[in-house]
């Protein structure tokens, strides 16, 4: 229930005013109600009273009146009203006439008279009780006094109101003095009960202001009054929930890792957790004005921390919060350490400052950290930057260094005060202001060609000491990493520029060596090839030769299968092989050299390399050395048999004329004698035939130079028919001739004659018992020679048993045939005299086909 | 010699034969000289008539002869393998061929005991006699 605010200015704040207030309040108005419904309760029944006793006595009156006013008994009349006067409050009573005089009346004085009032006018004339006057003064009831039913007069009783306000009045006084005396018992109940509250309510109050002040453990004590008791119950409830969460509190503060302080509203430092305690090496409980016991410089600005420019002091005084603000302080114990500093205002519902909380967090250690993890960023990024110049592979090493010895001194703890110089074959670079100085750090430099060299670091100042004089262990790390760096990329440099000419050097020998290279990998995809190789294979396969193809799949199907047999050899091997081949380039038939080596990685085979040469030259120089050889041992073979046959025919004769001149040496009888005479001329004959033979042989071979003229075979046969033509007829023998291929050609006139008629004879001579020799000429162009034809349908010669002998000189096959079996052997020897070539192909009882190419 | 040498001679030439003939009588005027020109039909007399050829026959063998040479003439004798022929003949080459091969060859084969060149001379003859006996 709210109070409206004019009220509320009104309404006391005090309990025990209140509770007076209430009590009274109550009182008075209850009293006050009381009286006054009393009174009018009271007022109203005394007139109801009075009425009722009024219109009663009316009513009997005029009862009673009855008879005498209809008789007129005015005497009646007045010993009646007369009987009526000692009633109580009875002003007057009177009879009236119907026409309203006052035939009797309690005042003798106004009998016969006719009230002229308005009251009196006021009757009306209906058979009832009216009420005339009511007030404060007086009652008047008029009764009609009826006779048979008819008004034949009136009563008029008038009673007196007035005591009744007396009576009411001297209630009404009671009724205040009651009220007033109620208010005093009320003021004195109230005050005695407020009085108790009040003192246990102070006491809670105390209790308070006990725990406020700081005692601990004070509880509010109990008390008679159940509610006050409820209240003094829960607040110690609450009391101790506060205890136990301050005791939290200050346990959590206790053991945070942070520096706590508590600052009250006075700005003076109530507590310090553990933290604190240790960050400080104490503490010290003071106010704002003693700050300055914490020593204390700013981290930016490196001025020392005043009393008033303490987060806490600024909490405190300007209600400000300080956010980690970086300190560098003096703990009690002389460390120094680096703190972060925050302090908030704490305020209470009014936003009035009522202390202050303090946090210092000990970033020493972190700021050493991040100290550290600075100078390694430093030493790292020269490291990154040297390397990244040492990347630059365009750029001379000289410039290379200065560029390096430029960018050193920023990795240092001191750069400011730091300088750089490298020595490297006998170069000097520095970096600005380098000076000769005592305090350096040196790594040394050698490079895989002998070269030496030199980085120095100096510092142009004092610094504190270090690992290594003012240097870190890590710079020691630095320096030497750097100078490995450079020699690194130099000896790459080095090597590089040594493969790039050997490079250069075996592209060279690569692209102008005679024989076709051609590299595949393990998968025998392209490599790489030379232009020799690439110019045979695009001539020879028609398509481009490109790397990364499977040279397989790039072959001519027909070759692949050989091919990928023998790389699948060597793979398998890992020996390398050759083989020769023949291969069509450009139309024109090649004889390769094909040499497959393995390309051997750790044992591995990681791919081939194919080295094609052309012999072609060198191969058709063979092959025509081969035929030279063959022919000449053909020839060599001939020319023995030649030999080994003469002088068989030679030594035949000559050796029976020898036998036969010893035995002619004896003594012989005449017959005997003869006899043998006759043979040795024999054997002479024959000697001397031999010899005629070997003559015309002999001669055959030196008649090259006999001058050559174009002779027509049909013309050349049909001379030879002639001449022969009575065998020709005796035998029944046919000779057909197909020219058509080659009419003719330019050759030796006798000796092509000769061979003609040769092979025609043999063919007559040799013919088949059965059947009537048929010859067959036919002549063909082939590769630009004349081929010739003679076939016959002869006897036929065992090549098996007598092949080689065909052509051999004093050969004969059938030696009951004339012919001394040298007419193959000429006809040999002439064609072969022509530079040509013969051949023979028979089948025993078929036939016999010479072949002759010129 | 104890009883009357017998000789074959395989020559295809009729003089040659005749010559070689008279030489061995007059050396041997008794021997059994049978002559062949062709050598088949040494061939077939050597088979057919072996007992005739013992005790020993010595042999006179031409190379050079048309339809079968000498050597061949020898193959076909090793075929034939009567164990009494091969035993009881004593086969010379007689040649006109002066080819070293052919003297070397006849070295080689253990069927043929010597290579002599013609002519057929008393020497030879009596050089082959006495090997026969001896």
């Amino acid at each position: 229930m709210t109070i409206p605010p004019p009220v509320r200015s009104f309404y006391p704040s005090r309990l025990r005013n209140q509770l007076m207030l209430g009590i009274c309040t109550v009182l008075v108005v209850l009293m006050s109600v009381f009286v006054y419904y009393m009174v009018k309760r009271q007022q109203s029944f005394l007139k109801q009273q009075n009425l009722v006793q009024a219109r009663n006595l009316a009513h009997d009156l005029s009862m009673n009146a009855s008879t005498y006013v209809v008789t007129n008994e005015f005497a009646m009349l007045d010993k009646l009203l007369q009987s009526y006067k000692p009633y109580p409050n009875l002003r007057y009573a009177m009879v009236l006439s119907a026409n309203g005089r006052v035939m009797s009346h309690t005042d003798n004085k106004l009998v016969g008279l006719t009230p002229n009032d308005d009251v009196s006018r006021s009757l009306k004339s209906e058979p009832q009780v009216q009420t005339l006057v009511e007030n404060n003064d007086v009652l008047d009831i008029a009764a009609p006094v009826m006779s048979d039913g008819e008004i034949v007069g009136w009563v008029r009783v008038g009673f007196e109101q007035r005591y009744i306000l007396q009576n009411l009045d001297a209630i009404q006084r009671n009724g205040i003095l009651y009220i007033l005396f109620a208010l005093g018992v009320g003021v004195i109940v109230s005050l005695l009960i407020a009085n108790r509250l009040i003192r246990e309510l102070s006491a809670l109050v105390s209790t308070v202001e006990k725990i406020r002040t700081g005692k601990q453990n004070v509880r509010a004590s109990g008390s008679r009054t159940m509610e006050i008791n409820n209240l003094a119950q829960t607040f110690n409830q609450m009391l101790d929930e506060i205890s136990a969460n301050e005791h939290l509190l200050e346990m959590m503060m206790e053991n945070m890792p942070v520096g706590v302080f508590t600052l009250d509203e006075k700005g003076i430092i109530v507590s310090a957790n553990n933290a604190a305690r240790e960050l400080w090496n104490g503490a010290e409980y003071v106010g704002i004005e003693n700050f300055e016991v914490y020593k204390a410089w700013f981290v930016d600005s490196g001025k020392r921390v005043q009393a008033h420019e303490w987060g806490g002091a600024v909490a405190i005084e300007r209600g400000e919060k300080t956010l980690n603000q970086e300190i560098e302080v003096e703990a009690f114990d002389g460390s120094r350490k680096f703190v972060l500093n925050s302090a908030i205002p704490l305020r209470d519902e009014h936003e009035r400052i009522i202390g202050a909380v303090v946090i210092n967090v000990d970033i020493t250690e972190r700021k050493k950290l991040a100290h550290q993890v600075q100078e390694r960023m430093k030493e790292l990024r020269t490291i990154y930057r040297t390397s990244k110049i040492l990347q630059n592979e365009t750029d001379n090493l000289n410039t290379l260094l200065q560029k390096i010895v430029d960018i050193l001194p920023a990795g240092w703890q001191y750069p400011e005060v730091c300088a750089a110089k490298i020595e490297f074959d006998n170069k000097v670079f520095t970096s600005p202001n380098y000076q000769a100085s005592d305090v350096k750090q040196v790594a040394e430099i050698i490079t895989e060609d002998g070269k030496t060299g030199f980085i120095s670091v100096i510092y142009t100042a004092e610094k504190p000491a270090e690992a290594e004089g003012p240097f870190l262990k890590e710079e020691r790390d630095l320096i030497d990493t750097l100078a490995e760096l450079f020699e690194v990329q130099y000896n790459k440099r080095v090597a590089y520029n040594a493969l790039v000419r050997s490079e250069a050097n075996l592209l060279a020998v690569f692209e102008n060596t005679d024989v076709g290279h051609l590299l595949l990998d393990r998968n025998l995809n392209v490599v790489a090839f030379n232009r020799r190789f690439q110019t045979g294979y695009e001539k020879s396969l028609q398509t481009p030769l490109e790397v990364e193809q499977n040279y397989l799949q790039r072959l001519a199907p027909e070759s692949r299968e050989s091919v990928s047999q023998h790389y699948a050899e060597v793979f398998r091997t890992k020996q390398p092989i050759e083989y020769d081949t023949k291969l069509d380039i450009d139309g024109v038939e090649k004889y390769l050299t094909i040499n497959v080596a393995p390309v051997l990685n750790r044992g591995r085979v990681d791919g081939l390399c194919v080295s094609v040469s052309d012999i072609t030259r060198r191969k058709l120089l063979e092959l025509e050395r081969e035929k030279m050889i063959a022919d000449l041992m053909q020839r060599n073979t001939d020319l023995e048999q030649f030999a080994y046959i003469v002088s068989h025919n030679l030594r035949t004769p000559v050796a029976n004329i020898i036998g036969l001149a010893g035995l002619l040496d004896d003594a012989l009888p005449e017959a005997t004698r003869k006899q043998y005479l006759s043979s040795l001329g024999a054997s002479v004959k024959r000697l001397d035939d031999v010899i005629k033979d070997l003559n015309e042989i002999l001669q055959v071979r030196r008649q090259v130079n006999e001058n050559k003229v174009q002779v027509d075979f049909n013309a050349l046969v049909t001379n030879i028919k002639t001449s022969i033509s009575q065998l020709l007829e005796r035998t029944n023998t046919e000779i057909q001739t197909d020219f058509a291929d080659a009419t003719g050609m330019l050759t030796i006139s006798s000796y092509i004659n000769s061979i003609f008629y040769n092979f025609i004879s043999n063919s007559i001579k040799y013919a088949h018992p059965s059947r009537t020799p048929k010859i067959k000429i036919s002549s063909a162009t082939e590769d630009s020679r004349v081929v010739l034809r003679f076939a016959d349908n002869g006897a036929g010669i065992d090549m098996e048993k007598h092949g080689k002998h065909v052509f051999g000189l004093y050969k004969r096959f059938d030696v009951a045939k004339e012919g001394k079996g040298i007419g193959l052997f000429m006809t040999k020897t002439q064609v072969e005299t022509l530079g040509g070539k013969i051949n023979v192909e028979s089948k025993p009882g078929v036939g016999t086909e010479f072949i002759v190419t010129l | 010699m104890v009883h009357a040498a017998k000789f074959l001679l395989v020559d295809d030439d009729p003089i040659n034969n005749s010559i070689c003939q008279a030489v061995i009588r007059s050396v041997y005027p008794d021997a059994n000289i049978i002559t062949f020109e062709k050598p088949e039909e040494a061939l077939q007399f050597v088979t057919h008539s072996a007992t005739e050829l013992l005790p020993s026959t010595t042999l006179f063998l031409d190379l050079n002869m048309p339809e079968l040479s000498g050597w061949e003439f020898l193959d076909e004798l090793k075929k034939i393998n009567i164990a009494d022929v091969l035993k009881s003949l004593r086969i010379y080459i007689v040649s006109s061929s002066v080819d070293g091969r052919d003297k070397s060859k006849a070295a080689e084969d253990s069927s043929v005991i010597d290579f002599f060149s013609k002519p057929v001379t008393k020497d030879i003859v009596r050089t082959v006699g006495n090997a026969m006996n001896g």
